[in-house]
């Protein structure tokens, strides 16, 4: 089957979208950097990183690897197994915060 | 062999069709075979970026002191590199489907340029870490950023060869299928880098 190819300017328009969500999500890192915390990154930051990996996931998955031109079941796939990363990264961080307020487990 | 008993031209590539009927994964651009790999790759690195997360949990101290020890720059870079290297990729794929080998071979070869340069700035960082004496064995966490980028940079180096061979041939299935495996090489980083440089 032929798929049709995605125009050149939704292409340059996600390769930008990559770029500056890079630089946001390096910049938000160094931001909201709390030193000395067991929990250094706070949650603002966090959130920024985590939506900024996922919209370039999804670029990737629906531009680039042109998933856009297949079915939306595929699509939610290769979404949901992106989203089962990010909800073990902020599982752990959400774990780590409880224990850096409770560190007796009382 | 009898007039009635050979299969008609059209017959015959209508059987063909059906047999290289993939079911639900003819839906997906490319050679399924391809897809397969890349749902059983994010698999395998999702394990492991899982197992990076409950190494947090269970010692944060030294998960932070060790990720501390990371460049966060170099991993941004990287990351720009391969998406522009993808972004190169994907134009090739839409000159191999207009049918324009020397422009789809150019793309591809900058492409490729950019995966080389991504290779230099891993080694780069490699270098740097063993001149601190960092290596695979100094701790957990070490042990699963040695693994996981190195693994990943092991894929660049089959998908550098992937896309040399889609340069030779670069009908649109090779080059659609080739340029898959760069992107999900590229989609991975994309999850590698904010897990194991900036979430701290």
């Amino acid at each position: 089957m032929r798929f049709p190819q995605p125009p050149l300017r939704r292409l340059v328009l996600s390769w930008g979208l990559l770029v500056a969500l890079t630089g946001a999500s390096l910049a938000a890192a160094l931001a909201g950097e709390n030193s000395g915390s067991e929990v250094p990154l706070a949650w603002l930051p966090l959130l920024i990183l985590v939506a900024s990996t996922l919209l370039k996931t999804r670029e990737i998955l629906s531009v680039f690897l042109n998933l856009r031109a297949s079915t939306a079941g595929w699509r939610g796939l290769f979404l949901v197994f992106v989203g089962v990363i990010l909800a073990g990264v902020l599982a752990s961080h959400g774990i780590l915060a409880l224990l850096a307020k409770n560190p007796t487990g009382s | 062999m009898t007039g009635g008993q050979a299969i008609p031209p059209i017959e015959a590539a209508a059987t063909e069709e059906e047999e290289a009927d993939w079911g639900a994964l003819s839906s997906l651009p490319g050679n399924p075979l391809m897809w397969i790999l890349i749902l059983s790759e994010l698999m395998v690195f999702g394990a492991f970026l899982l197992g990076v997360c409950g190494v947090r949990v269970m010692d944060p101290a030294l998960f932070a002191a060790s990720q501390a020890q990371l460049d966060r720059a170099h991993g941004g870079l990287n990351t720009m590199v391969l998406v522009t290297s993808g972004f190169l990729a994907a134009l090739a794929t839409r000159a191999a489907a207009e049918n324009r080998g020397p422009r789809c071979r150019l793309f591809l070869g900058l492409a490729s340029a950019l995966g080389l340069v991504f290779l230099g700035v891993k080694a780069v960082e490699y270098a740097a870490k063993a001149a601190e004496g960092i290596g695979l064995e100094t701790n957990t966490f070490f042990t699963l950023y040695y693994l996981i980028t190195g693994f990943h940079a092991l894929h660049v180096v089959l998908g550098l060869v992937i896309l040399a061979v889609c340069a030779r041939r670069s009908s649109l299935e090779t080059v659609e299928t080739g340029t898959a495996f760069w992107h999900m090489v590229d989609l991975i980083w994309v999850l590698v880098y904010p897990i194991l440089y900036l979430i701290r």
